[in-house]
């Protein structure tokens, strides 16, 4: 529905209820606004937007066009107007821009030149806050414009920000009146959407002036969302890092991509080549480096077969860089032998989707998220491990009535959005999943049509699901059995119904049993295949979603196509000139275990770090210890490079170029920002002078022409080139014209019909018992990320938390005698750790929950390697584990 | 304060849960985890309860003083010389940037109309009202209430 809107005398058609300063703003009337941005609400409180409409003066932001309006943009009157505001607005402020860093950069500045109302110097009688690590709030640049508050609320669901007192006095104030005692977590939205110097980073405040800069857009690597970013440079050095208003996170950071990009560059960066001679690392020239490991994999080949060699690829690195790995692993070792991190978190997701629908990757796109009706997160502290994704969840629940049902043994931060919280005992999904689907079919909420129409299985999946009486399912998880078919009938009823999840369903023995689980309630609600309905597993790692779609999976080649069938590959082998192995290699604990049994002699890790992220530590680093060659290629000396016999140095996703998939499946660019530092090369480049040097040629020009070549074999990718990497597609772009993939399985499901698969609930591997009576469960926070290797070098990330903690429920601290802060002792039957205490009830009770990214209590010498028979993902989320304290 | 939470439950009755609770104490303010358990109470953040008891000059602040004086500005105490009465009380009792006495007894808030015009210049010690007040008078309230 359109309406007649007249400007300035000139006759417009535009839509009906939009906004008319946007509108204005879109046929080219330069309209002044302070307080109004399009992420937020709008106020009108600044009144600079003044315009007459039908003769009377109203603010243009919050003027929606309902019907026929006759606009004046600017008169005399409307600028006398305009000018006294402005002078108002700015009357009480020091604005003293010869001294301020964004001299020059200032919306204010631009605002005065353009009223003709000059900003003065004042007086600076407020005091500073700057007791954030990150950011800086100085009153006295403060024109309260409340956009900060705003999208601290709107945009982040924080709602940290306030305005606090009145008259001149008013500030803005975070918490209870200081930013570093407040909830305020760094995410740095306000520092962006400042019109002025009033907020701004710390990194920036270093600098006299910011400009003259240069600015860059990349891609975030600080999680599987794919944050677009725009990096600011000076001097050869990170000035700050903003959020590009593009997808898939329209602006908004986290902390960690915001203020954490410093762990990249720091002077103990890998700068040379190392060989290790008698304990000691020694730096080689490339030549001597390459050459050795060129000269000792042909050996143990020659000797123990292609099979003795193992290749861990890197969900940190690029597309292509994985492409060309797992090639060199497959076509010049001659192996199967490649895996990466994905076996760590969502080797089930992969397994059980297959199954179930024939791709293993989130259905719908992450901004489908804010208009879903009810969102079933599980097993996901998103607002921590995927914190952008997190606000669009917050936002369908502020913003647009979503209702949320959380699933989660913790009081994660979600749960303070959610209609229902349910906390089962850790590792009881399968039975809680049908105990809802359960109540679905005995109160007739399934949808049928879809069930008859795109599913098959349907009757053997009833018969198990039968079994779980909601009063069974409590005596299994202790939900109560009131909430699960609360939750039942909330989800089934939902128009559009997602689900997301993340490590806490897939990290099990039961790992695959639960995604398939997830996915028969998709199925039997009819939410997959649509718009805002779907099954979305957050991938953890910024590229383990295109590591695994470019074939470093040890049974399929680039795109999931398996290596046991014949014709593909045939197809591999024309392709790649060479003859290939058939045989499925092993997996990452597989590849460990094999070392030990002295099966494999070699192993090559790409930007990995087992020694810290792998289950059961010690075991692990007894296989680095005694493989035969050890070759690491990373950015710093990780804990792996550490075992290593040859350390090569790659650079960093600032010095190179290639592509990541993120979550949603969608390929982003990776642009080169920075010279590399010292004399590492990008990880591509390695590998291809390895394998040229052992007799298989690899030559590209760049990325460019691996990801050509990555099209070419891999059909999901097949209209995927440099050309079109502007339009951001999510895969399966199957031709040059196919515009992409927003959501999965819409017709059909991609292995035809939807598989309803039965399955059984089935214990955890370690329960508690009286020697270890609590349940021990890891994860990410929001400081840190992965093994730390990088955001533990971040000066900023740091400050928050740098040391390791356990949280254990107070009634279960009181029986230890544990108070917070205390050093305690948490044992498992595989090691032994010392941390500090954190008590709280963001845990159940008679459980404990540990971070992993600290390697000086590394949760993983806890953790059982006790793998899904399936997916062969290991068990991080449950181990029985006991505490005491320790004297210090 | 649990039971006086019980009675509101709308984000809406902020103003009137913080009256009630006040009123059952005695006058020294809200502090961080009172304040907090409102917040979560009405599922509002605690940055805005603040923003509310700070609004408000009738709230008593969270500094931890005895007594809060508060001196009208507006119009009609102000004509009377009220501006005089707020520089006399700052330096008579030697207050900090925060308006705080030396001693940490007293507040000294200048606040809009009390409604007191009639008796211009006025001044509220706590829940006690004085008016036609001068430096003299006003040294001797002080003292009698300290």
């Amino acid at each position: 529905m359109n309406v007649e809107v007249k400007v300035d005398g000139v006759s417009y058609t535009a839509e009906r209820g939009a906004n008319l300063l946007e509108f204005l703003r879109s046929i080219g009337k330069d309209i002044p606004s302070l307080c109004y941005r399009p992420k937020i609400s709008e106020t009108g409180s600044c009144r600079l937007c003044l315009v007459k409409v039908n003769g009377r003066v109203v603010t243009s932001c919050t003027q929606r066009m309902t019907e026929p309006l006759e606009v004046i943009t600017e008169d005399e009157e409307i600028s006398f107007l305009r000018r006294g505001v402005f002078e108002l607005l700015v009357h009480d402020l020091d604005a003293d821009c010869n001294n301020c860093p964004i001299d020059g950069l200032c919306e204010l500045q631009d605002l005065s030149r353009k009223l003709g109302v000059p900003l003065k110097k004042g007086k600076r009688y407020r005091s500073i806050d700057a007791t954030s690590p990150v950011l800086q709030y100085d009153p006295n640049k403060c024109v309260k414009c409340g956009r900060c508050v705003k999208a601290c609320y709107e945009v982040q669901g924080k709602g940290v920000l306030s305005f606090i007192n009145r008259g001149k006095e008013e500030r803005v104030s975070a918490g209870l009146g200081s930013w570093e005692m407040s909830e305020c977590d760094g995410c740095g939205e306000c520092v962006q959407i400042c019109p002025t110097g009033a907020l701004l980073e710390k990194s920036v405040i270093k600098n006299e002036k910011v400009l003259p800069f240069e600015r860059y857009r990349t891609t975030c690597i600080y999680c599987g969302v794919g944050c677009q970013i725009e990096v600011w440079v000076k001097d050869d050095k990170i000035l700050k890092v903003e959020g590009a208003d593009d997808v898939p996170n329209r602006g908004s950071l986290c902390v960690k991509g915001r203020f954490g990009l410093d762990g990249v560059l720091k002077p103990d960066r890998l700068k040379h080549p190392l060989i290790k001679e008698d304990d000691v690392f020694r730096e080689v020239s490339w030549e001597e480096a390459l050459d050795l490991v060129a000269q000792k994999l042909l050996e143990i080949r020659n000797e123990y077969g292609a099979d003795a060699i193992c290749g861990l690829s890197s969900a940190k690195c690029t597309n292509e860089e994985n492409y060309v790995f797992q090639k060199f692993i497959r076509a010049t070792v001659g192996t199967n032998n490649v895996d990466h991190c994905a076996r760590l978190c969502h080797a089930s997701t992969v397994a059980g989707l297959m199954m179930s629908f024939g791709s293993g990757a989130m259905t719908n796109s992450i901004d489908e998220l804010e208009y879903t009706d009810v969102i079933l997160v599980t097993g996901s502290n998103t607002t921590e491990a995927h914190p952008v994704i997190s606000t669009f969840i917050k936002r369908a629940v502020i913003k647009n009535g979503a209702k949320l049902i959380v699933v989660d043994p913790r009081r994660i931060d979600l749960t303070r959005f959610a209609t229902l919280h349910l906390q089962p005992r850790n590792g009881t999904d399968v039975a809680w999943l049908n105990g809802i689907m359960n109540v679905i079919l005995r109160e007739g909420l399934e949808n049928k049509e879809f069930i008859r129409e795109r599913t098959e299985g349907f009757e053997e999946f009833r018969a198990v699901i039968e079994e779980y009486t909601p009063e069974k399912v409590e005596k299994i998880t202790g939900i109560k059995k009131e909430l699960i078919v609360e939750a039942a009938r909330l989800f089934a009823k939902a128009k559009n119904a997602s689900i997301v999840y993340a490590m806490g369903i897939t990290q099990h023995t039961t790992g695959t049993d639960n995604v398939l689980s997830i996915a028969n309630l998709a199925m039997l609600t009819g939410n997959v295949g649509k718009l805002y309905s779907g099954v979305n597993p957050l991938r953890g790692q910024n590229n383990v979603q295109g590591a695994g779609d470019v074939g470093a999976l040890p049974n399929v080649f680039p795109g999931y196509q398996r290596v046991d069938n014949e014709s593909v590959r045939k197809k591999f082998e024309e392709a790649w000139g060479v003859e290939l192995s058939g045989k499925p290699g092993l997996t990452v604990v597989e590849m460990i275990n094999a070392i030990l049994d002295g099966k494999v002699k070699a192993l090559f890790v790409m930007g990995e770090n087992p020694a810290l992220s792998d289950p059961n530590l010690k075991h692990v680093r007894e296989a680095l210890e005694s493989v035969d060659f050890l070759v690491v290629q990373d950015i710093y000396l990780s804990e792996t490079a550490e075992y290593a016999d040859v350390v090569l140095p790659a650079c960093s996703f600032l010095e190179k170029e290639g592509t990541f998939t993120n979550t949603e499946r969608r390929i982003l660019k990776v642009n080169k920002i920075f010279e590399p530092l010292g004399e590492s090369r990008p990880d591509w480049q390695i590998i291809c002078d390895i394998s040229t040097r052992m007799g298989y040629k690899m030559k590209y020009g760049s990325p460019c022409e691996i990801m050509d070549e990555i099209a070419s074999v891999t059909h999901i990718y097949a209209g995927f080139n440099y050309d079109r990497v502007d339009e951001k597609l999510q895969w399966p772009i199957w031709s040059k014209e196919h515009e992409g993939t927003k959501f999965l399985h819409k017709d059909s499901f991609t292995r035809g019909k939807g598989r309803f698969m039965p399955v059984d609930y089935i214990d955890p591997a370690e329960l508690p018992d009286d020697e270890y009576p609590l349940i021990l469960s890891t994860g990410r926070i929001l400081y840190h990320y992965h093994t730390g290797t990088i955001s533990r070098r971040s000066d900023y990330l740091t400050e928050y938390i740098n040391e390791p903690f356990v949280e254990i429920h107070p009634d279960d601290a009181s029986v230890c005698g544990v108070k917070t802060n205390d050093l305690v002792r948490v044992t498992t039957r595989r090691g032994s750790i010392v941390l500090k205490a954190l008590v709280c009830d963001v845990v159940l009770k008679g459980t404990v929950f540990i971070p992993f990214h600290f390697r000086e209590a590394a949760a993983n010498l806890l953790t059982n390697d006790v793998l899904d028979p399936i997916a062969k993902i290991p068990e991080f989320k449950v181990a029985s584990a006991k505490c005491r304290v320790e004297k210090a | 304060m649990d039971e006086i939470l019980k009675r509101y439950n709308d984000r809406s009755y902020l103003i009137e849960a913080i009256h009630d609770i006040l009123d059952k104490k005695d006058e020294k303010g809200l502090g961080d985890e009172e304040i907090r358990k409102i917040a979560k109470h009405f599922k509002t953040s605690v940055a805005e309860v603040l923003g509310v008891l700070t609004f408000y000059s009738m709230f008593p602040v969270k500094l931890k003083v005895k007594h809060t004086i508060r001196v009208c500005v507006s119009p009609a105490c102000y004509i009377k010389g009220s501006r005089e009465l707020v520089e006399f009380l700052k330096s008579y009792l030697g207050c900090d940037e925060n308006n705080v006495s030396r001693d940490g007894l007293f507040l000294v808030e200048e606040v809009e109309c009390l409604g007191l015009c009639d008796i211009a210049p006025a001044v509220m010690i706590d829940n006690k009202i004085f008016g036609n007040l001068d430096k003299e008078k006003l040294k001797t309230v002080i003292e009698e209430n300290r």
